[in-house]
């Protein structure tokens, strides 16, 4: 697995550690299961990427934490850290990454 | 006035072995009519026409019993710890059964052509007694549609919503959007309950192919936007409850989620029930209250992740949840337990997993 698509939402807390917390829309890769994805964020740095009116914007780094709602739905969380929340537009389309 | 004539007659036939249908609901209701089919001494079955004034069997019986038994053990005043080992133990083999039945009615309304080509084999290997069946088909198939309509009529309004709820879940999940996986799962399932051991089988759902996590079932929980009312109860609850983590956010869409790594709850719409929930078993995840919800996050997945007790398979995780949060949620009404007792055995046997071959597993034995 290289990257996880998503779509970007809003900023919803400002965590102590992680900074303000991105929400963004996990959009399903039939080629990969949640659980194949929630493995992919456990370990390493990230970046999250998207296509921006003058290219492409890479905010990293970034973390990022997933979890399960109680109807089952697949539910991301990006922890942007010391970078600008108001470098992500709303409703994007964006992906997550390793980066190195 | 002289009551009206019934004409009796009597038809024997060789007695055969049953035949097996897809629709685990349609064989029992002809094999259970008592009163159209009574077994001989010498192996023969003979064959009567319902009689006007009869009492019907219910078709469901075995399961409203359960259900019943259910409800009076809530009522009986026991602890939550009681009413979870009796769950444990005897709802899930109602769920599995209304589970399989469910199947059976999809695949004939899905395959019409290749259920209908083995309904065909089936009537041919089944010599005599299907076709005097067939030549009574009208008398017998009238009569079970008369007494399931009867049985609805007399019944109660719980029965009546018991029977109209579990209806509306079986075509809701006839169309499931992934009905194929489902099957798979199903099967792969069986068959490795029958080939491996016991204590196995949870680490191999991971190894099925298809998405292991979907949606409960088909009418889901609230989407509208919370009121500022709910999320004023919802923070109260919170706080009461005595487990508050780091951070709780509330959202307009989404959903209600816990997030370890960072101790935050994130509340969305589905914090609340289904606005019109269904009754029975399959539901259950529809009528979760508010406070059951917020119980399953906190009591269940946050006391998991801070005691490091968070089970490495998502689908025990979330049963564990459920359990935990029935046992032990803050302030929460037998009703409500027992809901969370019934997800929680809800979501694993959609997985066939049986509970008494996982809650050893499980961290539920201490708050």
């Amino acid at each position: 697995m290289e990257k996880v698509f998503c779509k970007t939402k809003s900023v919803i807390a400002d965590h102590s550690k992680a900074g303000p917390l991105l929400d963004v829309e996990y959009v399903p890769d039939p080629s990969y299961t949640w659980e194949q994805v929630t493995a992919f964020f456990k370990h390493g740095k990230f970046a999250l990427k998207f296509d921006g009116p003058e290219g492409l914007v890479t905010v990293q780094p970034v973390q990022v934490e997933t979890a399960t709602s109680l109807t089952d739905q697949p539910g991301i969380l990006v922890g942007l850290g010391k970078n600008d929340p108001s470098r992500i537009p709303t409703g994007v389309q964006a992906w997550l990454e390793q980066s190195n | 006035m002289a009551p009206p004539k019934i004409e009796q007659r009597t038809v024997t036939v060789p007695l055969h072995p049953p035949v097996r249908l897809f629709t685990p609901t349609s064989l029992p209701q002809i094999q259970n009519q008592a009163d159209s089919f009574t077994s001989g001494s010498s192996g023969e079955v003979h064959w009567r026409p319902r009689q006007h004034g009869q009492v019907a069997r219910p078709a469901s019986s075995a399961w409203l019993e359960t259900a019943s038994e259910m409800e009076r053990y809530v009522r009986s005043g026991e602890s939550a710890q009681d009413i979870a080992d009796f769950a444990l133990g005897e709802v899930e083999g109602g769920a599995q059964t209304l589970q399989d039945t469910v199947k059976g009615t999809a695949t004939l309304i899905r395959h019409p052509i290749q259920s209908g080509s083995k309904v065909v084999q089936a009537v041919k290997s089944s010599g005599p007694a299907l076709l005097e069946f067939s030549r009574h088909s009208e008398d017998i198939v009238g009569g079970a549609v008369d007494r399931k309509w009867n049985h609805f009529l007399n019944a109660s309004n719980r029965e009546r919503g018991h029977m109209t709820g579990s209806g509306l879940m079986n075509v809701g999940l006839t169309l499931a959007p992934f009905p194929k996986a489902t099957a798979v799962v199903s099967v792969s399932w069986k068959g490795l309950v029958r080939a491996m051991p016991k204590g196995a089988l949870a680490d191999r759902v991971l190894s099925l192919p298809g998405k292991c996590y979907k949606i409960s079932n088909e009418l889901g929980r609230n989407v509208e936007k919370l009121r500022p009312s709910a999320r004023k109860q919802a923070m109260n609850y919170i706080r009461e409850s005595g487990s508050m983590p780091e951070k709780v956010a509330f959202t307009p869409d989404g959903n209600t989620s816990y997030f370890p790594g960072w101790d935050t709850l994130r509340i969305a719409p589905d914090l609340l029930p289904h606005r019109n929930p269904p009754v029975g078993t399959l539901g259950a995840n529809s009528r979760i209250g508010m406070k059951g919800c917020l119980a399953h996050e906190l009591k269940g997945h946050r006391a998991a992740a801070l005691a490091g007790k968070t089970h490495p398979n998502p689908i025990l995780e979330e049963a564990q949840a459920s359990i935990r949060a029935a046992r032990y949620g803050h302030n929460l009404t037998k009703p409500e337990r027992f809901t969370l007792l019934r997800d929680a055995i809800v979501r694993l046997s959609e997985h066939g997993i049986r509970i008494r071959d996982v809650k050893a597993e499980l961290w539920i034995h201490e708050p």
